[in-house]
């Protein structure tokens, strides 16, 4: 199935590297389960996730992480950091306790 | 490092909710308008129709131009600053980004997925562009409060002092009214400014913000 014009939701691809982090090599019914995605929908990112080359599925359907999958997640919190962590809000917008 | 990331969402969170409300506000001044207008109208249209039926036979009824006036002047000021008062209340939006935050970095995506960019630069941008008005209808609204005691006041002060009431008198009440409410409202009318300010500024933040996360996207 080609996944040329799918656009994935960040958060949900943060989501799915980061439970393969935690939890290591999975089976998907047990990765969709730590996802809190459903079937269809993380068989959508998976494949999205192995033509970028973020995942490996072996014979056994264990799902895994591969080194670039990985820095994803890093350049990520790195772009959070950089990005989000240098805007330059006037001090008259304060945080109020959540 | 992360610390810092969720002090700036909540500043972010902080600054559009202020934007919700500057653009409700500026809502309800439509609504405002029309229910002045036809509670002036049908007032007006009543009592001139009392006068006509019954004034000539109950000649008293003259006074009750006076409670004409009364709702002429009293009921958009107490209407207007109640309703804008209410609207000023913004309740819901982006009310979950500090549980969304306890997930840390994920909690960011699922923030910054969750916002419709074009809806928060256009209500940015309408806020800054016509935060002006709500300035002068709130300083409109001070004046014609005061002008209530300062008109008479400074009447009958005129009579008292040089037995006249003129034109002049007149202008200098609604002067003095207007002296009276920058006075009293100067450090809010500063801080208006201020913000009118930071919503440019913060037009910018987010338009930047939004370019750089698209790129990241692609």
């Amino acid at each position: 199935m080609s996944t040329e014009n799918f656009k994935p939701n960040l958060y949900v691809l943060a989501r799915i590297i980061k439970a393969l982090i935690d939890n290591g090599a999975m089976k998907r019914t047990n990765l969709a389960q730590a996802s809190g995605l459903s079937y269809d929908k993380l068989q959508k990112y998976l494949n999205w996730m192995i033509e970028k080359g973020l995942i490996t599925v072996d014979g056994d359907g264990y799902v895994s992480l591969t080194r670039e999958g990985a820095k994803t997640y890093d350049e990520l919190v790195q772009w959070i950091i950089k990005y989000v962590g240098s805007l330059r809000l006037d001090r008259r917008w304060r945080p109020r306790p959540t | 490092m992360m610390s810092d990331v969720a002090e700036k969402v909540l500043r972010l969170r902080d600054a559009l909710e202020t934007v919700e409300s500057i653009n409700n506000q500026l809502d309800e001044l439509r609504k405002i308008f029309i229910v002045v207008l036809t509670v002036a109208v049908a007032t007006l249209g009543i009592a001139s129709i009392l006068w006509y039926m019954w004034g000539t036979t109950y000649p008293q009824l003259y006074n009750m131009w006076v409670l004409v006036y009364l709702v002429l002047f009293f009921f958009p000021l107490a209407y207007a600053a109640r309703r804008l008062d209410k609207a000023a209340e913004v309740k819901g939006f982006y009310q979950d980004w500090g549980e969304k935050l306890k997930e840390g970095e994920l909690g960011v995506l699922a923030i910054l997925e969750s916002l419709d960019w074009d809806y928060v630069e256009y209500r940015v941008n309408r806020a800054k562009t016509l935060y002006p008005i709500l300035l002068i209808i709130d300083e409109a609204l001070w004046i014609a409060f005061l002008l209530i005691f300062v008109a008479p006041a400074y009447g009958f002060l005129n009579n008292l002092l040089f037995h006249t009431i003129d034109t002049p008198v007149l202008v200098g009440s609604v002067v003095l009214a207007v002296a009276i409410a920058l006075a009293i409202t100067w450090g809010e009318v500063v801080d208006k400014f201020k913000t009118l300010w930071s919503l440019d500024s913060l037009l910018w933040e987010v338009r930047w913000l939004y370019h750089e996360y698209r790129k990241l996207q692609t």
